[in-house]
Order: structure tokens, then C-alpha cells, then sequence
């Protein structure tokens, strides 16, 4: 005899992520990801202003420097730091470095990352500052 | 119970993964002097100008290396978001929030593709 059970389906509240510090911290993070979309789509129209002519990036560059675009960049730093925080400070548990029998620790490559983004910075500031 | 298995997730992962290297590395210090450094005084505005940008996108590698930059953070955002939406208590229209999330990321793509490297 076959019997059927009605399946436990948890309720969860909308705002089930305010209730803890930590699961607040959580939705930042993965919230992180929408700024960082929006900022590269407005890259790409930037881009697509610069392909049009001087005429076309100057008056995109004009729109993209009032205070409301200054106030969404400022934003999208912060998150766009958090993302690479959260990213980076992970990256000695999700990637484990072993060179033969010895084992890099997991310290080491999380601080080898960040050394990375902090160079590699310094380079795309020494080409925009510099170069250009 | 049979649970239905989704073969593409690996891939789509794996371009989260991807993307999300990329925008922890580089967009920090892109929105920097591309949104921020100009309008807040800290640097002159020949810094993100027509001529220096139109030098810095003549270059073939820098093409490449915005294309990455715009591209992979765009299917990073969508797995996040098409999570984030189930976190969130959202239950159905788990297929078609799929097909928005990873459709516009190729969408991006093809406008990418087409200003990087057709109208320039």
C-alpha cells in the first residue's frame, strides 16, 4: 500500500536575513555582485560613447560626473571592496597549494592573493596616472 | 525520489568562479578612475579624456583585457542574483529567472564583443 505525505516545505520570512549580523553580511556580499553588473554596464556604454566620437564621451563623461552617478560610484566601490575582501580572504580555503609533498598554507595563498589585487591595481594606476 | 540532475551548472559555475576573480582583482580600481577619481578633484580630467582613453583602447591587449573585464563579472552578478532571488523566498519561476539572469549576461556579451572590438 502506497501512502502519500504532504512535503514540509520551511516557511522563510522576507526578511529572514536581518535577523543575524552575519546573514546580513551575507545578502552585502551577494548584493556586491549587482553593483559591480550595473558599474560594467555603464563601462560599456562609456565605451560605446568613446567608439561614437569626442562629442559623443564628452557628453557622456558630463552625465556620468553628476552628483547622482558620483554617489552610485561611490557605492559600487564599497561593495565592489567587500566583494574582493570576501573573495580573496577565502582563497587559502577554496584553493590548496601543494607543491609535492609540501602543502603552501592556506594563509600564505589567501595573502598572495591580495598581494595580486594590490599590485595589479598598482599597475592599472600607474597606466592611468602615467602611461596615458 | 529521482531528482533531475542540471549538466550545465558546471559550466555556468565555472563563469561565476571566473567572474569573480576578475571583478575582485580589477574593478575596484576601475569604478576608482573610471567613476571616482575625476569628479572628486583627485585627479585632472585628461586622466579618464577622450585622447587618454582613445590611446588606452587602441591597443589590442587592453581590448582583450576589458572584454574579460566587462564580460565575466556579468555572469558572476547573474548566478548571484538568480541565488539571491531564491534566498530571498522566491520558489517559482525558478526556470524563467534562470533564462533572464544567464540571458542578459549574453546579451553583455554580445554588446561587449560588438563596441570592443566592432565599432572600435
Amino acid at each position: 500500500m502506497s501512502q502519500s505525505y504532504e512535503t514540509y516545505k520551511p516557511k522563510l520570512s522576507p526578511t529572514w536575513w536581518l535577523k543575524s549580523r552575519n546573514y546580513f553580511l551575507f545578502m552585502m556580499r551577494e548584493l556586491s555582485s549587482v553593483f559591480i553588473a550595473a558599474f560594467v554596464i555603464l563601462f560599456l556604454y562609456q565605451l560605446f560613447a568613446l567608439a561614437e566620437g569626442k562629442e559623443a564621451y564628452a557628453a557622456c563623461r558630463d552625465e556620468l560626473t553628476t552628483p547622482g552617478f558620483v554617489v552610485f560610484y561611490a557605492v559600487a566601490f564599497v561593495f565592489a571592496l567587500y566583494h574582493t575582501i570576501t573573495w580573496l580572504g577565502v582563497m587559502g580555503r577554496v584553493q590548496v597549494v601543494r607543491m609535492g609533498a609540501f602543502t603552501v598554507p592556506p594563509k600564505l595563498v589567501t595573502a598572495g592573493a591580495f598581494v595580486g589585487f594590490f599590485f595589479v591595481s598598482a599597475v592599472v594606476g600607474y597606466i592611468f596616472l602615467y602611461v596615458l | 525520489m529521482s531528482y533531475k540532475q542540471d549538466k550545465t551548472e558546471p559550466f555556468w559555475w565555472g563563469l561565476f568562479s571566473a567572474g569573480g576573480v576578475v571583478a575582485a582583482m580589477l574593478i575596484p580600481v576601475l569604478i576608482y578612475f573610471v567613476g571616482l577619481a575625476e569628479p572628486l578633484g583627485l585627479v585632472g580630467a585628461e586622466v579618464s579624456g577622450y585622447e587618454a582613453m582613445s590611446k588606452l583602447l587602441s591597443h589590442p591587449l587592453v581590448k582583450v583585457v576589458f572584454f574579460v573585464v566587462a564580460v565575466l563579472p556579468l555572469y558572476h552578478a547573474a548566478h548571484r542574483i538568480r541565488f539571491m532571488l531564491h534566498e530571498f523566498g522566491v520558489r517559482k519561476l525558478i526556470l524563467p529567472i534562470h533564462y533572464f539572469c544567464y540571458g542578459g549576461a549574453i546579451v553583455g556579451t554580445g554588446l561587449a564583443a560588438y563596441i570592443l572590438f566592432y565599432l572600435f
